[in-house]
């Protein structure tokens, strides 16, 4: 199937600016409401979310802990995850 | 005399008939019966020639016969011999191979098992590892107040480097 090249010009644009939206915000989910100390604490660690917008979420299921995305970079430091990890090594030393 | 019975003419003339007799039977009858009783003897004697020698031909047969059978008995017990021999050595090939099948068999059972059983083993273990991250999650759950969850956080960030690199995704 070919693409008009119109159509294809408009989709790259689209997603270009896409792509600057998104590197200018980052996404911090935590199991519980974080308070401004510990958001900037966080925002000391990773320096490269000072210049952006920051978009709190809660999600209980992390347990504690949080994850930070910053476009398609994700940390994630949640209990939730650990546990994911440690059924895996559990999982592994099993076999 | 006459009066005794006796007739003198009979009595001659009978021995008048009587040589008469006698002359014609030693001339005319005596020879051919004497040949006929001799052809008779002969007769006779080769009849037991040809007894005895059918006699000693009975009893050769009779002995070739004999050895026929305990040749042929002979041969027959080879020949059985042969085959009992034979129906053992084949049994025995027989048991053989179906002791060798019969162990590759249970081999590959005790295999087909041992690999069941690890499988099962590891089922059951990652079974029990899931049941209890699940456990651990409830708990974690019904445990975590907001205060302690905010504990946890603030030593995750204390504990974290000082300029953490995020991985992609």
């Amino acid at each position: 199937m070919k693409i008009k090249p119109r159509l294809k010009e408009e989709l790259r644009k689209y997603l270009l600016n896409k792509l600057s939206e998104e590197s200018k915000k980052a996404t911090l989910i935590s199991s519980h409401k974080l308070t401004s100390e510990q958001v900037d604490e966080i925002k000391l660690k990773f320096p490269s979310i000072k210049e952006k917008k920051l978009e709190l979420k809660i999600d209980e299921d992390l347990l504690a802990g949080f994850i930070l995305k910053e476009g398609s970079k994700i940390t994630d430091l949640s209990i939730k995850t650990k546990l994911i990890q440690f059924k895996k090594t559990i999982n592994e030393v099993a076999r | 005399m006459e009066n005794l019975g006796l007739d003198f003419k009979l009595l001659i003339a009978q021995l008048v008939n009587f040589g008469l007799f006698y002359i014609i039977f030693k001339k005319y009858l005596a020879k051919p019966f004497l040949n006929l009783i001799k052809e008779e003897e002969v007769g006779e004697k080769k009849r037991e020639e040809l007894r005895v020698k059918l006699q000693k031909q009975d009893e050769d047969f009779e002995t070739k016969r004999n050895d026929l059978n305990v040749q042929i008995s002979r041969k027959e017990e080879q020949i059985i011999s042969n085959a009992k021999e034979r129906a053992k050595s084949v049994e025995l090939k027989i048991i053989n191979e179906a002791e060798e099948e019969a162990i590759r068999i249970r081999g590959k059972a005790l295999n087909e098992i041992e690999s069941e059983r690890q499988d099962l083993y590891k089922q059951l273990k990652k079974k029990i590892s899931d049941l209890s991250i699940i456990l651990v999650n409830k708990t974690l759950k019904d445990v975590l107040t907001e205060d302690i969850k905010k504990k946890i956080t603030n030593s995750i960030i204390k504990n974290l480097p000082k300029e953490k690199q995020a991985y992609e995704n």
